[in-house]
């Protein structure tokens, strides 16, 4: 009997090993031979489009498969999106008029589970064709192998020229000198500065073509602060937060300039226990009874008609400093052009107003300029036609799909030919005084103008970015709920900074 | 027909001769086999082949068209930080939660076993937490032990400061407990159906010779219960690894690193896809459980003998 069960094992254990060989990823790997790509080439079969969010990838992506199976005849492409779609609530606004607002709650749960429902795919030897990198974490999918190299796929196509996009948003996105996922799009943020309340000596430093981070506008702003104005208009902090975790408010920001120095994802070290976290809370404390910025906001995420409520009775107070995004600037030069809805919009993002001039575009404390993207894809290692998800890739990227009203309106496209359609369609449709990318009408020479400004502006901008904050979603829910205790006085920075580091590095570690 | 001589070999050795052990000749097998064939198939389908795939993966530097690399997955998994806390917080966790466990059902299950009438009622009451899925009793336990909870409430009552129960050293407190909880039914049971076996006519022999109570109990009811208590501490250690469902819901993937397990880091390697270490820390934990388990066996049977 022993004897036979031992041969049983024996049988198992090789069988075993020989499957491990033969398992369904085998052969797609970070190492594997460049594919061999010609113009000549018949796209058919089938592949699936993975993407967490359900509000500007599915639509597009949709409207791309549609396309694409028309171009392509033998082709079939399918689209899986994850998120819930927002939530449509009615408020009142400033002027007592009834606006309709969506409204998207981050949800950890959600975005959790999907990674695990995507990493037990891909575990299993399968998993979606495409998968689209809005919250899935591409450090780790990079270093297990899990993407493959589109460097290659891009060098091999002799379709594709990388000269025809925006290479420093490619070159930032690289880890280890190679390409695993292609943003389609890039925003950036930006500091405004009030002209009238920092002296001309000092402003002669900012402008279009430089990049500020906010530790030095604190730097600069602090010996300057009269106590009637504040610094920045942004709460010390927001327990709360919109799609892909961003709360934090001025906490957020000073994190993420310096966020490198915190957590090191390469050599996967922690580092808040040498008090410099500590220092940071602290101080953010002290700067917001100072009056540098708003008192922290806990909580859940209030009502729609409640934050309307509290937003018209804000004081309307002076700022030094205001930070945007790069659908802000774009506002900015539409301003005059169009009157009534938009602005209101405009108004409760955070106003632009005559006296604020650019500060420059905001840059991580080591002086790099990050960007972020709302649309980025990844082909999955064990695809089984990779040949056609990267067809529908460089579809993704084309002109025809890079200007499609379809694609994230305020984002910027990655392909140099569509930056200026685009910018046409929103001048446009603002002069008109609507806001979006459905319809177009010729520009008026005024609008021409702004835009051309605009475009010029953008340029000096986008030309400074260079790099691309890798973030692990699980270590930003830790840090948020961690700091989120320190500011409703649960915890002394102390206790955070500890208790981060213990279990920041225990996910490290791992 | 036995022999005279080998009757009396089989009641003074603990050997019995090979007259009195169960052989199974070629026609034995020959009829066995179809009735065992189908349970062997179905464990080596699903158990030995799934886990023999596993252990193949221990043995890659990757999941997706790795490469062979020995040992170096079980060289690296020794002196990963976050298995070691893992291992030290669960090797913790058993040492403190199953002895507690095993005194408190067998004590509970002698005070049952005392009681006049309601037994049957009186054990149902401790079986019930077996039967409450883990979901359900998570939002409890969270409204107790969270930093704004019932007992923090309770305590701040007292004019005594809140306790982050959940995220602090304390943490292995609530693990304990919601362990305990979870368990004392099943092992009391066990405990029940062995104190039911104790000879009675040992417990009228020792009154007789005017033994005590603990005297009694140490030197009758304890060994009495002693391949009980084996069987109690085997599920009790495998048992303990199951609590993490409803540590990892009220706490999450990453709790406070005292709490953190080796089903914590295993869950979080599948998370973050480093299969070849999962696969390596489930090797381990499977040879681990299995020569702990015959250790454990070969004790029962030479104290019983």
């Amino acid at each position: 009997m022993k004897k036979f069960i031992a041969i049983l094992m024996s049988v198992v254990i090789v069988f075993s090993l020989a499957a491990c060989g033969a398992s369904p990823g085998a052969g797609n790997q970070n190492d594997s031979p460049p594919p061999e790509i010609s113009s000549d080439d018949v796209i058919v079969g089938e592949i699936t489009v993975s993407a967490f969010d359900s509000i500007f990838a599915q639509s597009f992506l949709e409207e791309a498969a549609a396309r694409f199976e028309d171009m392509h005849p033998g082709t079939t492409i399918h689209i899986e999106t994850f998120s819930a779609m927002p939530e449509v609530r009615r408020a009142t606004g400033s002027g007592g008029g009834e606006v309709m607002v969506s409204m998207l709650e981050d949800d950890p749960q959600a975005r959790t589970d999907y990674i695990n429902r995507i990493s037990a795919q891909l575990m299993s030897g399968g998993g979606p064709d495409i998968l689209a990198m809005d919250v899935l974490p591409i450090y780790q999918f990079v270093r297990s192998g899990m993407l493959k190299d589109l460097s290659a796929y891009m060098d091999a196509d002799p379709d594709f020229d990388r000269a025809d996009f925006r290479t420093n948003i490619f070159d930032a996105t690289q880890v280890d000198g190679r390409l695993w996922f292609v943003p389609l799009d890039y925003s950036f943020e930006f500091y405004n500065f009030d002209s009238t309340l920092v002296p001309a000596g000092q402003a002669s430093a900012f402008g279009p073509g430089s990049a500020v981070s906010t530790q030095q506008l604190l730097d600069i702003g602090s010996p300057l602060h009269g106590g009637s104005e504040m610094l920045f208009d942004q709460p010390e902090f927001v327990a709360f937060g919109g799609p892909g975790g961003r709360r934090g408010g001025m906490f957020r920001t000073l994190l993420r300039e310096d966020f490198s120095s915190f957590v090191n994802l390469e050599n996967r070290t922690a580092h808040f226990d040498d008090g410099r976290f500590a220092a940071l809370l602290t101080s953010l404390r002290e700067q917001a009874e100072r009056g540098y910025f708003p008192a922290a906001i806990g909580g859940e995420m209030p009502d729609i008609n409640e934050m309307m409520r509290i937003r018209q009775e804000q004081p309307n107070e002076r700022v030094f400093y205001k930070g945007n995004s790069s659908s802000m600037l774009m506002m900015d030069f539409a301003r005059g052009l169009t009157e009534g809805g938009l602005m209101m919009f405009g108004s409760a993002m955070g106003t632009i107003t005559d006296d604020d001039m650019i500060a420059g575009i905001a840059a991580n404390t080591d002086g790099s300029v990050p960007f972020t993207f709302t649309q980025g894809y990844a082909i999955n290692s064990n695809s089984q036609n990779p040949r056609l998800a990267w067809e529908f890739i460089k579809f993704l990227l084309s002109h025809e799909m890079q200007t499609s009203p379809g694609m994230f309106g305020v984002s910027r496209p990655v392909r140099l030919s569509a930056t200026q359609p685009r910018a046409e369609m929103f001048f446009s449709n603002i002069t008109h005084g609507r806001f979006g990318m459905e319809q177009t009408e010729p520009l008026t020479g005024e609008a021409r103008q702004a835009m051309y400004a605009y475009l010029e502006t953008a340029e000096l901008m986008v030309a400074q970015i260079n790099s691309f904050n890798f973030r692990d979603a699980v270590i930003d829910d830790i840090i948020n709920a961690e700091v989120a205790l320190f500011f409703d006085g649960s915890k002394t920075a102390n206790e955070v900074a500890a208790s981060l580091q213990s279990r920041v590095q225990l996910i490290l570690s791992e | 027909m036995y022999r005279l001589a080998d009757v009396k070999q089989a009641l003074t050795n603990k050997t019995p001769p090979a007259a009195f052990r169960p052989t199974m000749g070629r026609k034995g097998w020959a009829t066995g086999m179809p009735f065992l064939l189908p349970g062997l198939i179905g464990f080596a389908l699903f158990f030995i082949w799934p886990f023999g795939i596993s252990v193949g993966y221990a043995f890659l530097d990757r999941p997706v068209g790795g490469s062979f690399v020995g040992f170096a997955n079980f060289a690296d998994l020794l002196t990963n930080r976050a298995y070691l806390l893992g291992l030290t917080n669960t090797l913790r966790f058993i040492g403190i939660s199953v002895p507690i466990n095993l005194a408190l059902s067998l004590g509970v299950a002698m005070l049952i076993n005392k009681l006049p009438r309601h037994k049957e009622l009186i054990s149902l009451f401790f079986l019930i937490p077996l039967v409450i899925p883990s979901g359900s009793m998570v939002s409890f336990w969270h409204s107790l032990f969270a930093l704004d909870g019932a007992l923090n409430g309770f305590l701040h009552g007292f004019g005594i400061e809140r306790i982050n129960w959940l995220n602090s050293d304390l943490a292995m407190f609530v693990m304990v407990l919601i362990f305990v909880w979870k368990n004392l039914g099943y092992n009391m049971i066990l405990y029940l159906a062995g104190l039911s076996s104790v000879p009675r006519d040992c417990y009228e022999a020792a009154w007789v010779d005017g033994a005590k109570p603990w005297q009694t109990f140490r030197h009758i009811t304890l060994p009495h219960l002693m391949p009980t208590t084996v069987l109690a501490l085997i599920m009790s250690i495998i048992n303990s690894f199951k609590v993490f469902r409803e540590i990892f819901l009220i706490t999450g993937a990453y709790p406070h690193p005292s709490i953190y397990t080796l089903q914590h880091f295993m869950n979080n390697m599948f998370a973050s896809l480093n299969y070849p270490r999962l696969t390596t820390a489930t090797t381990i934990l499977v040879a681990g459980i299995a020569i702990f388990t015959q250790v454990l066996l070969r004790f029962e049977r030479k104290i019983s003998a």
